[in-house]
């Protein structure tokens, strides 16, 4: 149809739509006369537009979000992506997401290198992949990973590459610490590859620990040959290099510096002798654990590959060989004529080292005077360390690590006290020879701020770590101190000017510190302590910290903002696992009476979520496996899936005492009284300040009918904390379980008065048992009305009618309320104060229907 | 605002100067936004999914506009653009989903199907797209005011406000448009 046709069709069709109904035939007729096809089409539209369909009238947003919120992992993973079959995520690298597929023509597993949407529409970029992966496909040697192409499908770019199954360079030196032999071996098919690559003309440019990977049966693989040099320079400049500046703008910046060579960073023409540099680098961390130009912000590193020298790797101890040491030394010459000036030269020298340290080798290889008094000095060093350290504490000890106070007068910076208490109790946990108690201390407070000595000498450990905070804003001043309780003397101490992105360092020198006051550490606990990832994000620690802080001071609105403090370090940060726990918890406690807002499916599912998020993120984190139990001890009342989450959270943390305490609770509610009790009393162990906890261990005794114990286990605990109101309210009802009423009267009376939708539930049981069915039944229409308004659930009315002997009535309720998933409803399975409601039939039924046993009669 | 704001204005306000060029560079650095920012929403708010769209295509915009720079009817360039994006992603996925089901076959409607009034099927939508690109190759304004509205979620004055005319035009375009679509699906192939 011409232009102008079309053009007709719309006028006439929306004057017809302009006319009332009847008027349209006639006005179609006449307009479109003697035009068929005219008067057709627009007929067809009009008696279209008759339909009254609603089809596109609402938009699409929904489906739109959804689509948007699914991970781009969840997009990908088992759909066929031309021939390939993605199975899982393998990881994320500098150019987009790797994953493992399986090849469905060549029946074989490959690794699938996506490339990121920036680079695709870059055409430079394209044409200079292309050119690389037909270089690097050329090249076929044991150690490094095959290409085997570059495809695309529709709008999917991908490298085709061989499936490594093992773990990187920096998974293993993270692990565990190399023996020297390994080292050795490493070594040679690490610079073997390389060697082979510029023989092939290829220089790598981004040999770090993360591109190596090393397989279960020791073989190593290099990974990324040549590709860094397309992300690193997204426009192509006159044949200069790449200078910082593009890097930065590529983003690159992050973490990848660390292995660059001094020319790389000036943005200098690089030649094979840069690869030699990053392969020094990566060796040195293989041997000590650590990058040694890596400092704690990007700039400082910067400058160490620049200008410092690194230490050797001989300082202070006999690491390896000397040769060995050296030949790494002359990698990371700054100068680029000072070092190997190829990879086979090194691969050479390699060849020639054994790795042992002893002296007789090195003698034998004509070592210098000067190395061999170095060599004297550093024994005698050595032995003076060992006399001092043999002179503290001896054997494997126990510690405490105090809430580090803040001094400075500046209620700002209590977050910061807080969340380093939080980082070294995180640092410290989990060691083999040094055993933490990590107690929870908010209560403690409300006895006068704690005594170290007296803390210390109360939960039996042998060192206590003190520290405080003061100074101001601009630079608070940390001073840590480890005490031996029993006499108070200082094992330790040390001061640190506290700079958030230098946490993570003050953590590690802590850490370090406190291990090796004990006794020579183990190569597990120096490892384990090498082993933390820092979460690389200042402002995302700082939300996290102060996430914590408000968590722990818990009320409405701190809940409220803990809550979005934790979010806004997911947001920064989104692979920040402790942040992902850490929001969970929050919303744990969002649906409890005293503190949230939220009505409890959507706590819980948030709960829920967030706490996979985080195991997602960090199998290893025990706060989350916890937080995960409690979500199904809670509300899912999965007791499987709980039972399984408390332990593995206890597997991987034994001292953590919430996993302990929610496990107790779990078994209550599975009526194994004997192991709650067990559980509940390492829970008070590890938690001994706390009301809670001690409370949980009274209510097992309860629940396992050993009343005498519980009767004093309570009166000890309302001694102790006698504002804790829940301690009282399940004290009362051990009285009336003991047909103790007048005591139980008074008690729930005084807290009646001073909240009546609370406690009258109690209060109106009590009357029901006493007989005092009037006053048990004012109680009841009060409760009535606040149910109708949903102010109240259905058990606590329940409650009363059981007082009244109303079982029927009771059961109708409970019914209701296990539906809304009602948290404590489970416990009334095996609460021995309800022996009637758990013989009535209806009851068993609906407590069989959520798998909860039945009373021991 | 990110480091990119900068960039996004600029290409922002060429665009709406008429460089279509600018909007080819937009999308991708949007769509990135909007994805990023997508994830954060699912651990807030949980509500009714429409306000949260809107929600998030506002803070896309506040996040990568330099206000500043900008005047106020380049805020509906943005929704536009991100309606442009979201009927993108949609396609995107409902081929993928129909691929993956049925192995590539044409895809075909009829009446009683095309009344469902949420379209949430892979095959309903891939034929809407085809039938909305073949709509506007004769009627490129009304087609866009469907991209807008069905895609973008955008009112009949915001749409009124990006296409440059008025909201009367807006609504007799969008009738006829609908009348188009709902011919050509129910008939066409």
């Amino acid at each position: 149809m011409a232009n102008s046709d079309l053009s007709q069709v719309e006028n006439v069709f929306q004057a017809a739509l302009d006319l009332p109904a009847e008027e349209r035939a006639a006005y179609l007729a006449q307009a479109c006369a003697g035009n068929e096809s005219l008067y057709a089409e627009v007929c067809s539209l009009v008696s279209a537009a008759n339909t009254h369909d609603s089809f596109i009238d609402k938009p699409i947003l929904n489906l739109g979000f959804e689509v948007l919120t699914r991970s781009e992992e969840e997009a990908m993973i088992g759909r066929m992506i031309g021939s390939y079959k993605i199975l899982s995520r393998l990881g994320k690298g500098g150019m987009g997401q790797v994953y493992l597929a399986a090849d469905t023509r060549l029946d074989r597993k490959v690794a699938l290198k996506f490339l990121s949407q920036e680079l695709v529409n870059d055409n430079w970029a394209k044409r200079q992949l292309i050119k690389e992966g037909q270089a690097v496909a050329q090249l076929d040697h044991p150690n490094i990973c095959s290409v085997y192409g570059i495809e695309h499908e529709g709008d999917h770019h991908f490298i085709v590459m061989q499936y490594v199954e093992g773990e990187t360079l920096y998974q293993l030196i993270h692990r565990k610490v190399v023996e020297n032999v390994e080292i050795l071996d490493l070594a040679q098919q690490l610079v073997g590859a390389i060697a082979e690559a510029h023989n092939h003309g290829i220089i790598h440019r981004d040999i770090k620990p993360g591109n190596v990977m090393v397989t279960p049966s020791g073989q190593l693989k290099v990974l990324d040959f040549g590709l860094a040099k397309i992300i690193q320079r997204k426009q192509p400049a006159d044949g200069h290099g790449e200078s910082l500046s593009n890097l930065s703008q590529a983003g690159v910046l992050q973490g990848t510096v660390a292995y660059m060579s001094p020319e790389q960073l000036r943005g200098e023409k690089l030649d094979y002798r840069t690869d030699v540099f990053s392969i020094g680098t990566v060796l040195y961390e293989l041997i000590s654990g650590s990058n040694p130009h890596v400092r704690a912000t990007h700039a400082e590193t910067i400058s160490a590959i620049l200008s410092e020298t690194p230490v050797l790797l001989n300082r202070g101890s006999n690491r390896v060989s000397h040769q060995l040491d050296i030949t790494i030394q002359k990698c990371l010459e700054k100068d680029r004529e000072a070092r190997f000036q190829s990879a086979s030269e090194l691969l050479l020298k390699l060849k020639g080292i054994s790795g042992n340290p002893s002296l007789h080798n090195q003698i034998s290889r004509g070592i210098n005077v000067q190395a061999l008094l170095l060599l004297a000095v550093i024994a005698l060093v050595a032995i003076a360390v060992f006399y001092f350290v043999s002179q503290s504490i001896k054997r494997p000890s126990r510690m405490v690590v105090m809430a580090i106070t803040n001094q400075t007068g500046d209620p700002n910076l209590e977050y910061l006290a807080n969340g380093l208490t939080d980082a070294f109790n995180n640092r410290l946990t989990g060691l083999t020879k040094v055993q933490l108690k990590s107690p929870n201390l908010t209560f403690i407070s409300q006895h006068g701020p704690p005594d170290p000595l007296k803390v210390g000498k109360d939960l039996g450990v042998d060192a206590v770590l003190v520290g405080n905070i003061s100074g101001n804003q601009e630079l608070p001043v940390l001073e840590v101190d480890l005490i031996n309780p029993s006499d108070g003397t200082t094992i330790w101490k040390s001061q640190y000017g506290v700079q958030l992105e230098k946490v993570f360092v003050i953590e590690t020198d802590v850490a370090k510190n406190v291990v090796a006051s004990f006794q020579r550490p183990s190569v597990d606990d120096e490892n384990r302590i090498r082993k933390t990832r820092d979460p690389e994000n200042v402002e995302a620690r700082r939300e996290y910290w102060l996430g914590l802080y408000y968590l722990r001071n818990r009320d409405t609105d701190k809940l409220d903002q803990a809550i979005e403090h934790f979010s806004k370090a997911i947001e920064i940060q989104p692979d920040f696992a402790r942040a992902h726990a850490g929001l969970s918890d929050c919303y744990v406690y969002a649906n409890t009476v005293a503190y949230g807002k939220l009505n409890t499916k959507d706590a819980m599912t948030r709960a829920e979520r967030s706490a996979k998020d985080a195991i997602d993120l960090d199998p290893s984190l025990a706060e989350a496996h916890t937080s995960l139990g409690m979500v199904n001890l809670k509300y899912y009342w999965n007791w499987q899936e709980s039972q399984a989450q408390f332990l593995k959270a206890i597997e991987l943390r034994p001292d953590y005492y919430h996993a302990h305490y929610g496990y107790s609770a779990l078994l209550t509610v599975l009526g194994r009284n004997e192991e709650a009790i067990r559980e509940g009393q390492i829970a008070k162990d590890l938690d001994p300040f706390s009301p809670p906890t001690a409370l949980n261990y009274c209510r097992t005794l309860y629940f396992a009918r050993r009343f005498d114990n519980a009767r004093v286990c309570f009166d000890t605990l309302v001694n102790d904390y006698p504002d804790f109101a829940a301690g009282k309210y399940v004290r009362g009802f051990a009285y009336l379980r003991d047909r103790m009423y007048p005591q139980a009267l008074s008690i729930f009376q005084g807290m009646y008065a001073s909240n009546k939708r609370l406690f009258g539930p109690a209060l109106g049981y009590t009357y029901g048992a006493m007989g005092r069915t009037k006053d048990a039944e004012g109680i009841l229409t009060e409760l009535l009305d606040l149910y109708k308004q949903n102010q109240l659930s259905g058990q606590e009315v329940a409650l009363v009618y059981l007082g009244l002997g109303k079982i029927n009535e009771a059961v109708e309720l409970l019914q209701r309320s296990a539906e809304e998933r009602y948290a404590p409803f489970p416990f009334l399975a095996t609460d021995p104060l309800f022996p009637e409601l758990q013989a009535s039939p209806q009851f068993i039924r609906l407590i069989q229907r959520y798998n909860l046993p039945l009373a021991v009669q | 605002m990110t480091d990119h704001s900068s960039q996004i204005t600029g290409l922002l306000v060429d665009w709406s100067n008429g460089d279509q060029t600018a909007l080819d560079k937009l999308l991708p650095l949007v769509e990135q936004e909007l994805h990023r920012l997508a994830h954060g929403y699912m651990r807030r708010e949980n509500r009714d999914h429409t306000l949260q769209t809107t929600a998030l295509v506002n803070e896309a915009y506040l996040k990568l506009i330099d206000q500043n720079k900008t005047r106020w009817q380049n805020r509906a360039h943005f929704f536009a653009i991100a309606a442009t994006i979201m009927r993108r992603i949609l396609l995107n996925y409902a081929r993928d989903q129909h691929r993956d089901k049925r192995g590539g076959k044409a895809v075909q409607i009829s009446l009683s199907e095309v009344s469902v009034a949420h379209f949430g099927v892979p095959d309903q939508l891939i034929a809407l797209d085809e039938a909305l690109t073949r709509f506007s190759l004769e009627y490129e304004r009304q087609a866009r005011v469907v991209e807008l509205r069905y895609f973008g979620g955008l009112e009949n004055d915001e749409v009124a406000e990006v296409l440059g005319v008025s909201s009367i035009t807006v609504m007799r375009d969008w009738r006829f448009a609908k009348a188009w679509l709902l011919r050509e699906m129910v008939n066409g192939e």
